[in-house]
């Protein structure tokens, strides 16, 4: 997601770049609300960006070719190919068009004086003598077959000579009457420039706005996005198309200002604003309070065809600066006025958001628009416009911001947790449809928003949660919400028992864990790692390395839940050294356990058993020790393998006492040094600082005093140990 | 006698203090032609003829950050015209200072064989120089200074000389390496404060530069405004420069006409020549246009170009 560069703040001169990235953490759903400007069959282009027409225009032209071609084509078209099919059909009439095209494109590329390679002398008059001939040739066209791309063609060469008065009178009285295709689209625009250039800026406007030309309508009327600008192009022509574009722009720019504050909390409080900031501040204010007081000018004189939009803009821009009352005014006015089809459907948008700020706001009614939204998103997203559809980014924001803001601030976690689910779920379930989702070896219920989301609750807040979802609820709104919500039970009970065993409460883990059936886990995207790795081997002696391209669903087998194996191992031994005496049978028992689950630790080589995902070059997470109030490097597990160790390291037993000790100079927690990278005379080399402080420096010393202090032979894994020989070499 | 001479010059020089700034080797009258087009109307050419303006600093192209982020020409001037006889055309080239923010390659060769060849292809003929035009700030000097050395090696197998525009506030910094300077003796003051009424040319803004200029060891001469600005305020708050009537305003907007006046241009170009003498061997007008070419009477101009 691109946020464009807002107008206000550079013409404000706050100075701040407020750009929001989908991929970022904080997803913030930022997608402009307010889009009327473009014809339906551009839909989708309202909200893309600037170089969107062309793209748009380049597929239907590919698509022409593909026809051509007779064949369904997923990539670009060749433009050898398409000459070598013509020259196989014998199709002499494509042939010489591809000819004259390639001729245009040498010619263009010639004339288009803003390239490093500039034209000589001989070049640019070549080019002309080219161009007018090939105008020539376009004229002289008499088939009908490519009539539409022979015209294009005669507009284009007009275009490149600048001959842009002749593409006007060429267009009125030939152009305009093709067929409708993409050429004569093309054309259209053309016309469109050669309007702007001789003089007729509201016409050319009129076309770039109706055809959903963002880039070129920009750059036209780059000085008419504001109060000032849309005072003057509505004196002129109270319908003119360009309105829409510039109220749409009007509207965003007041929605991402706000959005923007809403981040940063620049505007909370006036005394921390500079003198620049305070003017900025007053100036947005009062180009706001202009925009109303021209909305209800033009609405007072009743000149507009579609004062429907103009109210719609006004209560948008109310609820934008925090004007709810008013807002819901604005709508209800609204309501009663006339308006295009496309102004309608804004307006129900705009109505949705405005009603979740309502404290009275109807659940039925909203459930009803809802649905609505619901459908129009799923046909935007089986189009294949995904997130350039306008209803996919208009529910977004309805139900994640505005939706999931009402919850929030009443303190219902649960419905804001299910706005997620159900968003997420409307996503896949309408990708279902594509051929992508279908052959998917992915598990997307492990990623995306709403997992990140369970992923933070603590193991009881799920299982609330998760309570939550499976009780009826009489709101008609959260009813429907919270049953579109997946709640398959072994997603639940697994997610529910992966908390408890990292948290290391092994006992209530499988209470919940042996609710879930073994194959399930061939499900998780770590299935591979569940079912491959072993958590009896020791980290410190042995590292099992895995194959390439492991991640993703149906890599491992299962006769039995892996999880479920690991906790009742866990508590079998646990029970085994609760009975054990002060012995080598305790020692013994408090090593295996320690190493056991030291490996399902976020350190450790079997971490899927206690999470779902691991970021790549993160060796452990730490956690939030509540009872010191910090935080740890060591997660849970981590504390309770540190803890099996120190009590196997007790043992009479050199080789336990030993193994205990290097499992414990091994964990990674926290760093014995803090090593500093140095370069001389073309050698790199270390230095070591140590952190006596960390409990790695610690478990060190205890090793090294341990073997040089024992008369037994010491075993080669210590000798050969790199980290010990650093260690006594630094300490 | 040749001894006492030497020793008469020695004198001068030290009653003097010979304080040494280098000269401008460059003498004359000369305009900056600053359009997308070059179109010489009869007025213009009727004014270099009346006022003796024999040098042209013609824009060629602007250097902007493409869409990839390499830098790119733009907005590249066409000739509808050719360049009047007996006038020599300095092919001038404004670089915007983003493009000196990462390392561009081949630029100085690529801008240095444009313009070569623009020269060509629109038979603009006996050039001598070009000149780079950059707002280069200290975080890019570096930079420009090593894309300035890389032009003016590319320039030297043609006998072509670099110069380079210098702002007052990069007075106080190093030089840059190029043959000689223009100190562009406008946008002093910040336009978009209504109280700086004059951002164009005021002698209070330029004056903590002067100093600066006296030591300034490259050979300058210096270019003075004859430009107006019409700028729209609301309120206090600055909406944007007006160019004919294509900035909408409100009921209650300001415009703001700000222009120097002649005896501000000529106060400046007194005070230049009270710090440093020879710099205004060269005067240039900064822009030949139809309204800056009408705005004063025929004597005024004389006495603004005068030597």
């Amino acid at each position: 997601m691109i946020m464009k560069r807002f107008w206000l703040i550079s013409m404000l001169l706050i100075g701040s770049q407020l750009r929001g990235n989908a991929c970022a953490h904080d997803v913030t759903y930022n997608y402009y609300l307010f889009h009327t400007w473009a014809e339906p069959e551009n839909y989708y282009l309202r909200a893309a960006d600037a170089s969107e027409w062309d793209n748009h225009n380049s597929d239907r032209v590919h698509q022409f070719w593909c026809d051509y071609m007779g064949k369904k084509c997923n990539y670009l078209y060749d433009r050898d190919e398409i000459e070598e099919r013509a020259k196989q059909k014998g199709d002499k009439e494509v042939l010489d068009y591809m000819k004259l095209l390639d001729e245009y494109m040498a010619v263009s590329e010639i004339i288009n004086h803003e390239s490093w390679e500039y034209p000589t002398k001989e070049e640019l008059a070549e080019s002309k003598t080219k161009c007018r001939k090939l105008f020539a040739a376009a004229q002289n066209y008499q088939g009908t077959r490519l009539k539409p791309q022979y015209a294009l063609l005669q507009m284009r060469a007009n275009m490149v000579m600048d001959q842009h008065q002749a593409n006007v009178e060429y267009w009125e009285k030939t152009g305009s009457k093709q067929p409708k295709s993409v050429f004569r689209e093309m054309m259209e625009n053309i016309y469109a420039g050669a309007l702007f250039h001789t003089g007729q800026r509201e016409k050319a406007c009129d076309i770039f706005a109706r055809q959903g030309d963002s880039e070129s309508i920009q750059w036209a009327l780059r000085k008419y996005r504001n109060v000032a600008g849309i005072r003057r192009i509505y004196a002129d022509n109270p319908n003119s198309h360009s309105l829409y574009y510039l109220v749409d722009e009007f509207v965003n720019d007041v929605q991402e200002t706000i959005d923007g504050q809403n981040i940063f909390h620049d505007w909370d409080n006036e005394s921390k604003l500079d003198a620049e900031g305070l003017k900025a501040k007053r100036l947005f204010f009062s180009e706001v309070d202009a925009f109303i007081q021209l909305v209800d000018q033009v609405v007072a004189e009743g000149k507009t065809k579609d004062p429907l939009m103009w109210v719609t803009a006004r209560g948008m821009v109310n609820y934008e600066v925090g004007r709810q009352s008013a807002a819901q005014q604005d709508m209800e006015r609204a309501a009663k006025l006339k308006g295009r089809e496309k102004s309608q459907d804004v307006y129900r948008c705009v109505n949705m958001l405005i009603m979740t700020a309502n404290p009275q706001m109807s659940s039925s009614k909203m459930l009803e628009e809802l649905t609505w939204l619901r459908d129009k998103a799923k046909k935007d997203i089986q189009s294949g416009h995904d997130y350039d559809g306008y209803h996919h980014r208009a529910i977004q924001r309805v139900v994640l911001i505005g939706l999931a803001k009402r919850y929030h601030d009443q303190g219902n976690h649960t419905m804001e947790n299910s706005l997620h689910g159900f968003y997420q779920n409307l996503v896949y379930t309408s990708e279902r449809t594509n051929d992508d989702a279908e052959t998917s070896d992915w598990n997307e219920n492990y990623s995306g928003e709403y997992f990140y989301g369970l992923d933070t609750l603590t193991a009881a807040q799920l299982v609330k949660y998760y309570d939550e979802l499976l009780r009826p609820h009489s709101d008609p709104l959260e009813k429907m919400i919270v049953e579109s919500v997946p709640a398959n039970p072994d997603y639940f009970n697994d997610l529910i028992g992966t908390k408890y065993l990292a948290d290391g409460k092994i006992e209530q883990a499988a209470s919940y864990l042996e609710k879930v059936p073994a194959k399930f886990y061939e499900g998780l995207n770590v299935s591979y790692y569940l079912a491959h790795r072993d958590y009896h081997k020791e980290r410190w002696m042995v590292q099992q390395r895995s194959k390439k391209d492991v991640e993703g669903i149906n890599k491992g087998r299962f006769t039995q839940n892996p999880k479920l194996a690991f906790c009742q191992e866990v508590l079998k031994l646990q029970d085994t050294y609760k009975k054990a005496k002060p012995g080598l049978v305790r020692y013994q028992t408090a090593y295996k356990l320690g190493t056991m689950i030291f490996q399902a630790s976020s350190a450790g080589e079997c971490w899927p058993l206690s999470r779902y995902g691991k970021s790549y070059g993160t060796d452990f997470e730490g956690h939030f020790d509540s009872k010191t109030g910090n935080w740890s490097n060591y997660d849970a597990l981590g504390v309770m393998a540190r803890s099996y160790l120190e009590e196997s390291a007790k043992s009479a037993d050199f080789d336990l006492r030993v193994r205990s000790l290097y499992g414990l100079a091994y964990m990674p927690f926290d760093n014995w040094a803090d090593a500093e990278y140095h370069w001389n005379n073309g050698n790199g080399f270390y230095t070591y600082t140590p952190n006596r402080n960390s409990l790695q420096y610690a478990a060190l010393k205890k090793l090294n005093q341990c073997v040089k202090g024992s008369a037994n032979p010491t075993p080669a894994y210590v000798t050969k140990c790199d980290v010990l020989k650093k260690f006594r070499k630094y300490q | 006698m040749r001894r006492t001479l030497g020793l008469l010059i020695l004198a001068v020089c030290l009653l003097t203090g010979c304080r040494k700034s280098p000269e401008s080797t460059t003498e004359g009258r000369s305009a900056y032609y600053w359009s997308t087009t070059f179109q010489m109307s009869d007025a213009k050419r009727q004014f270099l003829k009346d006022h003796h303006v024999t040098r042209l600093y013609v824009r060629y192209f602007d250097v902007v950050p493409g869409e990839d982020g390499t830098a790119q020409p733009n907005a590249t001037i066409w000739f509808n015209d050719s360049v009047p006889s007996g006038v020599e055309v300095i092919p001038t080239v404004y670089i915007l200072n983003e493009c000196m923010k990462k390392d561009e390659g081949d630029l100085a060769q690529k801008l240095v064989k444009r313009i070569l060849q623009m020269n060509e292809t629109h038979d603009v003929r006996g050039v001598k120089e070009i000149q780079i035009d950059c707002d280069w700030t200290a975080s890019t000097e570096a930079r420009f200074f090593a894309f300035l050395e890389e032009v003016r090696t590319a320039l030297k197998p043609h006998n072509v000389g670099l110069s380079a525009t210098i702002r007052l506030h990069q007075l106080s910094g190093k030089v840059p390496p190029v043959d000689r300077g223009v100190l562009m003796m406008y946008n002093t003051g910040d336009l978009t404060q209504l109280d700086c009424e004059r951002p164009i040319l005021d002698m209070n803004d330029a004056k903590p530069f002067l100093p600066y200029l006296t030591d300034y060891q490259l050979p300058l001469s210096a270019a003075y405004p004859l430009y107006r600005w019409e700028l729209v305020f609301r309120g206090k708050a600055f909406i944007g420069i007006q160019h004919g009537d294509d900035l909408p305003t409100m009921p209650g907007d300001s415009i703001v006409v700000r222009e120097p006046t002649l005896e501000e241009i000529l106060d400046a170009r007194h005070q230049l020549d009270e710090v440093r003498p020879g710099i205004n061997n060269e005067v240039i007008l900064y822009e030949l246009n139809d309204y800056n070419i009408n705005r004063f009477k025929s004597d005024d101009y004389e006495k603004i170009l005068a030597h």
